[in-house]
């Protein structure tokens, strides 16, 4: 990729049909309610690399499997067929592995309802290790910390003043023994009152079990954090976007209590996927594709900067949308809406989600969450902020060598044909500060930061703790299936039947680690060409990089260790 | 048909005179000895067409075997099926599969490699 310029300063006469050129292999599938990628074009390979890590889980996950249908005493709809050597390598040769490493075995017969939580653990992780939040996750000091380190971290916000649909009050607050003598009014004129709230949810049809019902709720939680600062105590919750009919639970609810914490896990954790991580990175991301390739040459030198951060993204976006999501796939499985709802929802979502609004320093302000002295520890707040300043600050040492002032940027016809696509046609929402065009080198550097943000850090931190947090089920499940509690005086047995049964628990095992595991390419690393002329602002963004993970390394000392945003542990790109 | 039933005896008689190193030091154990390379190099040349001269292949390959962090399935799961009745089979995948994810296979398959070779990681 040589001779790296904008177009102004480039002096070919075939740019502009070269541009065209790949554009043709770019095209739009409008079938959904956004654009999306129709398929991988000639910029997309399929790395070597990337099929190797994917083998090496999907054996992964197969010895598991093997084991589980040996072991666990459960019995599945279907068998799972066994390896034979003598079509092995064919069937490795003609693709669809998934289908025979990781398949889904059906229902248990006759029911896969555990007895116990023990079950979650006994009959489904044979040759996978039981991830360590199994040990701590049945706390409301872990379930505050979902919410700050979770696989959903940036959906907490400061309370203003007490909503009308979610009607809480001091007796509220002072069922936890470190507010019982606090005030709700005093706390929240303090800033020490937080919540989460998923009540568009209430508008998603329930999906589906083949052998019953299951249940999304719509619920709202509530956190205070003490006088001088601290963490997240969650004090109520309530499970429907509305009071009426409903009561309010706090912790001395008991077992009413927790499953009131399933219910708000379960939407928190369907909202994760459709949403957050579906939504808000794969799909976000799959439009900043198309502009870049519809629009940039391959010796723009954001096309150079990006194309190592949309590395297989348009690959895997193309397996989500004709199989992942689809009805009878996975997800339908794992979540618990309707997965064509599901699919409005995402889609919907990603429409309304204004770019500019969530650059991450903007979102946690306007979130009430920015402040460190309220919420003291807050994982991915903290390490986002640092990485998000280390990106922008490579980004803006990259952007000055290329434009020397505003003035290059408003005559790069290229690169505003990439602002009015992304936004006319990939119907980003505020795509910078101008939308339909670059206002500025500002402007140029936010926009890009936020598109590798979202690529390669945002992304991480949504999709490898679907391997930590989420196989073990009973952490974070993503369907409920008995209705929202009424009334209290629930059981362990009552709590244990609102979560996944175990054949869910097991496919859920299965994609997880699948998807959670590829770590495919690295933060920080482009390919050797690109680097030219940018040599000593790349050497010191890998320093930078190389201190922050020191530096997290120094905080996982002092707090349940997150590792998401390890800069090590970042890839470059959304491939999986 | 014929290949293939020589293959299953072979395989089941080299598994029975292995029997005492499973017994004595487990299947790591069992992968450093002679057998051990003899079995590895038969499979990987049946089902990945390897010449005679790429031996090494095998060897390098129960090298990292040898390395239980670099395989996929722990040494103890493995040893549990090839205890069961059907060890052959289990320990003819067991290598097919290891061999793809530690080798150049599937970037040869993918036509970004052009030589076969074992990976160190």
């Amino acid at each position: 990729m040589a001779n790296i310029s904008i177009p102004q300063k480039d002096s070919s006469s075939t740019r502009k049909a070269e541009i065209e050129k790949v554009a043709e292999g770019y095209v739009y599938n409008t079938e959904y309610v956004m654009p999306l990628i129709e398929a991988e074009g000639s910029l997309d390979k399929n790395d070597p690399n990337w099929l190797l890590q994917t083998f090496r889980a999907f054996l992964k996950i197969r010895s598991n499997l093997g084991a589980t249908v040996k072991e666990s005493g459960l019995t599945f709809e279907k068998e799972l067929v066994r390896r034979s050597p003598k079509n092995l390598v064919s069937t490795i040769q003609s693709g669809g592995v998934s289908e025979y490493y990781a398949p889904d075995l059906g229902v248990c017969q006759p029911s896969g309802k555990a007895q116990s939580i023990q079950d979650y653990t006994d009959k489904v992780f044979f040759n996978i290790k039981v991830p360590d939040i199994a040990s701590r996750f049945d706390s409301d000091e872990q379930f505050g910390y979902t919410f700050l380190a979770g696989p959903n971290p940036n959906q907490v916000q400061k309370m203003k003043s007490i909503p009308q649909a979610f009607p809480i009050t001091n007796e509220h607050l002072r069922s936890v023994a470190e507010f019982a003598n606090d005030d709700l009014s005093s706390a929240l004129n303090e800033g020490r009152i937080f919540f989460v709230e998923h009540t568009e949810m209430a508008s998603l049809k329930n999906g589906l079990h083949p052998q019953g019902p299951k249940y999304q709720y719509a619920p709202w939680a509530a956190f205070a954090v003490p006088r001088g600062g601290g963490r997240l105590y969650p004090f109520a919750i309530q499970c429907g976007p509305t009071p009426q009919g409903r009561e309010i639970y706090t912790p001395k609810d008991g077992y009413t209590w927790k499953i009131a914490r399933n219910c708000v896990l379960s939407a928190h954790n369907n909202h994760h996927e459709v949403v957050t991580h579906l939504g808000l990175t794969h799909l976000l991301v799959d439009a900043a594709v198309a502009a870049t390739r519809r629009k940039l040459h391959v010796r723009h030198p954001i096309h150079a900067l990006l194309n190592q951060h949309f590395e297989g993204t348009v690959n895997i976006n193309v397996l989500a949308r004709t199989n992942l999501i689809q009805p009878g796939k996975s997800v339908e499985r794992l979540v618990g809406s309707d997965i064509l709802d599901n699919q409005q929802y995402s889609a919907r979502s990603r429409l309304a989600y204004s770019f500019r609004d969530n650059y991450v320093p903007t979102r946690l302000k306007r979130f009430g969450v920015f402040d460190t002295k309220t919420i003291t520890a807050y994982p991915y707040r903290d390490d986002a902020l640092l990485v998000w300043q280390a990106v922008y600050d490579w980004v803006s040492s990259y952007v000055e060598v290329y434009y020397k002032n505003d003035a290059e940027i408003r005559a790069d016809i290229e690169l505003q044909a990439w602002a009015a696509e992304a936004t006319n046609v990939g119907k980003i929402k505020d795509f910078g500060v101008s939308p339909g065009a670059v206002r500025d080198r500002t402007d140029l550097i936010e926009i890009v930061t936020m598109i590798i943000f979202t690529a390669g850090p945002q992304h991480a931190a949504v999709n490898f703790t679907q391997g930590t947090e989420m196989t073990f089920v009973p952490a974070n499940p993503l369907a409920g299936y008995t209705p929202e509690p009424k009334g209290r005086g629930h059981t362990e047995k009552d709590w244990v039947a609102n979560l996944p049964p175990l054949d869910v628990a097991v496919h859920t095992l299965a994609i997880l680690t699948q998807l959670a595991g590829i770590n495919h390419t690295q933060l920080g690393i482009y390919e050797p060409e690109m680097t030219l002329k940018v040599g000593p602002q790349l050497a010191r963004f890998v320093l930078r990089l190389a201190d922050i993970e020191r530096t997290i390394d120094e905080r996982n000392k002092k707090r349940v260790p997150y590792i998401h945003l390890k800069p090590t542990r970042i890839p470059a790109s959304i491939n999986i | 048909m014929e290949s293939k039933l020589s293959r299953r005896i072979f395989l089941g008689s080299s598994l029975a005179t292995s029997s005492m190193a499973f017994a004595n030091g487990s299947f790591i154990a069992w992968l450093a000895t002679p057998d051990a390379e003899e079995i590895v190099f038969k499979i990987l040349k049946e089902h990945f067409q390897l010449r005679d001269e790429q031996r090494h292949l095998a060897k390098g390959l129960i090298a990292r075997l040898r390395t239980p962090d670099l395989h996929t399935e722990s040494p103890a799961a493995f040893q549990a099926k090839l205890d069961g009745k059907e060890g052959a089979e289990e320990l003819e995948c067991y290598v097919v599969e290891e061999f793809i994810a530690g080798s150049t296979y599937l970037a040869m398959l993918n036509g970004q490699a052009t030589e076969l070779q074992i990976l160190r990681a």
